[in-house]
Formats: structure tokens, C-alpha cells, sequence
């Protein structure tokens, strides 16, 4: 139909989502780290029920995408992994949050977030 | 993604963790609390030297407060973020207070040349102004809105009682601007102890 729907001729929003902060634990990291700055893994275990390992590896592809940054220092001999949200991560969050707003909004206005209305 | 559902689920978790981390922080409730105190103090010290003879000693005392407390103020509150990082291991970095505590005390000679007008033309008012002006740069810091909102409240009675302290010293007038000042602190504390009230219950 000529002039129908523009919403269904622009780009879904959700071709704007990033893989890297979408995933669900990511996402709570990066929120997380948005909202204190900085936390140790500790904390960050302890705040989202993460194992080492599973928070190992969310931090590694966190780091790799240069979205947050970690450092170690020594308290005595116990060694301390701070780990930072970089401006990128901080960029790439807001993004994600906007994405995700835009789903909502192309709900509330479409009734379906799909581009076939299902 | 089915639905907006789903995301509406994502914003729901998302506020949640920023509040639970808010709450450990205490990044609303101290911040509201140390400033609450400084404005009862200083409300204290403009309805002392309100009642006595004008001196040049008490107007000196009542230019330098708000300098001399808001940093002591930041000092406070940036002296707990690090013990409070060393011992939970959360804060610092981007959201840490170093920045606004380093660039309010370097900024101070300035703030004082500003002063010296003041000196001739006499009277002190909008005091709330320091305290609105210091957590405006800790929410812009720390992206925190409930204090962002409190800042620009407490700027809104700043500009009201500039309005009624510019009036002869001990006047109705100038009462009703400390007494705006007393209500201003009891709000700010009131504040700080109801957010962190809801920061435990987080």
C-alpha cells in the first residue's frame, strides 16, 4: 500500500541491538558497573549469582569489545580484580537501553515488536 | 523478543540493580544527609549573627561557611565511597567523588575573588545556592536524578530566599529566608534518612 506504515519500511529497531551487551548477564554487568563506576568481582559475584568461571568469561568479552577495563592489586598477599565501565561501555549501554525503548514504543504503536506482525 | 513484555521485564530488572547498587552506595541517602547537616549549621550561625551588632568578623564568618563546609562536606563523602570500596568493593572510578572534591577546592581562590564584591556591598544571601550548586555536580557525576531533582528544589528556595534576605538585616523579611534555610535542612536530612530507610529495604 503507497504511504502505508513507515515504521515497516525503516529498519527494525532491534537490528540495532549489540550482542555483546544483549546478553542477559552482560547487560546486568554492564548496568551495574554504569551505576557504581567500578566494583570488584566479589561484589559483582555476590550482587548477580555468578560463578568465577561464568563471570570470567562475561568480563572476558566485555574486555575484548573494550566495553569495560580490569585491574588487580594486592591487599597483602590477597590479590583484588577491580573492573571499570569504559565511555564505550557506558555508550554502548545507553544504546542498547535506547533499542530496547524503541521496541516498546514500536509495540505500543504496532501491537508487535516483528516486522510481520506476528 | 516476542513483546514489549520482555523488555519491560529487562527496564524492571535494570532499575532494580541500579537501585540495589544506589542503596549499597548510599549515593542518595549521605549525600542528603551531610548537606542537611551543614545547612542546619550554617542556618544556626545566620540566626546567631543575625541577633548581634553588625561586624565585619561575622560577615567574614558567614562568606566563608559554605567554601570551608562544602568541601569539608565532599571530603566526608568522598573519605566514605573509599572505605566503603575497600570494604565491599564497590564504587570509585567514573562515579567516584575525587573529581568533584578536587575541582570545588581548586576552584575556591576563584569563588573567592568572586566574593570580594560582596565585602562592599554588604549582605550575604542565597546561601542554599552552595549546597544546590555542590549536589548538582555530584548528580551530574554520578547521574543521580533523585539528587539532581533535590539540587534544582533546593536551588528554586535558594532564588526565593535571595529574594527575602535582600531586605534590611533583621526584618521579617530576612527571618522568613533563615527560616526557609532551617526548613530546606530538616527536608534534606528527612530525605537522606527516608532514602536510606528504602535502601535497606532493597
Amino acid at each position: 500500500m503507497p504511504g502505508g506504515d513507515p515504521d515497516a519500511r525503516a529498519p527494525h529497531p532491534a537490528l540495532g541491538l549489540n550482542e555483546a551487551v544483549h546478553q542477559k548477564t552482560r547487560l546486568a554487568l554492564l548496568t551495574l558497573l554504569d551505576e557504581a563506576g567500578r566494583a570488584d568481582f566479589a561484589y559483582l559475584k555476590r550482587t548477580l549469582d555468578l560463578t568465577d568461571g561464568n563471570l570470567g568469561r562475561h568480563i572476558d568479552v566485555l574486555t575484548t569489545q573494550g566495553l569495560v577495563e580490569t585491574a588487580k592489586e594486592f591487599i597483602g598477599r590477597r590479590p583484588r580484580t577491580w573492573v571499570t565501565i569504559t565511555r564505550l561501555g557506558e555508550q554502548a549501554l545507553a544504546a542498547e537501553m535506547d533499542v530496547l525503548a524503541a521496541l516498546v514504543n514500536r509495540f505500543r504503536t504496532n501491537g508487535t515488536t516483528t516486522r510481520d506482525g506476528s | 523478543m516476542n513483546g514489549a513484555t520482555g523488555i519491560t521485564d529487562i527496564h524492571a530488572e535494570v532499575r532494580a540493580l541500579r537501585a540495589r547498587v544506589r542503596a549499597d552506595r548510599r549515593t542518595v541517602s549521605l549525600p542528603l544527609l551531610v548537606f542537611g547537616i551543614l545547612t542546619l549549621v550554617d542556618s544556626a550561625l545566620l540566626a546567631v549573627i543575625a541577633t548581634m551588632p553588625e561586624s565585619g568578623g561575622a560577615k567574614l564568618t558567614l562568606l566563608l561557611y559554605w567554601p570551608v563546609a562544602g568541601a569539608a562536606g565532599l571530603i566526608v563523602l568522598r573519605d566514605h565511597a573509599r572505605r566503603l570500596a575497600a570494604r565491599a568493593g564497590v564504587g570509585g572510578g567514573p562515579r567516584s567523588y575525587e573529581v568533584v572534591t578536587v575541582g570545588f577546592v581548586v576552584s575556591l581562590p576563584v569563588l573567592a575573588l568572586l566574593f570580594v564584591p560582596v565585602f562592599f556591598v554588604g549582605g550575604y544571601w542565597a546561601t542554599l545556592a552552595w549546597p544546590a550548586a555542590i549536589l548538582t555536580a555530584i548528580a551530574l557525576r554520578q547521574r543521580g536524578n533523585v539528587v539532581y531533582g533535590v539540587a534544582v528544589a533546593l536551588a528554586l528556595a535558594g532564588l526565593v530566599q535571595g529574594l527575602l534576605a535582600a531586605t534590611p538585616r533583621g526584618s521579617a523579611e530576612s527571618w522568613t529566608a533563615i527560616g526557609l534555610q532551617v526548613a530546606a535542612g530538616v527536608a534534606l536530612i528527612l530525605g537522606g534518612r527516608m532514602a536510606d530507610r528504602r535502601a535497606r529495604a532493597v
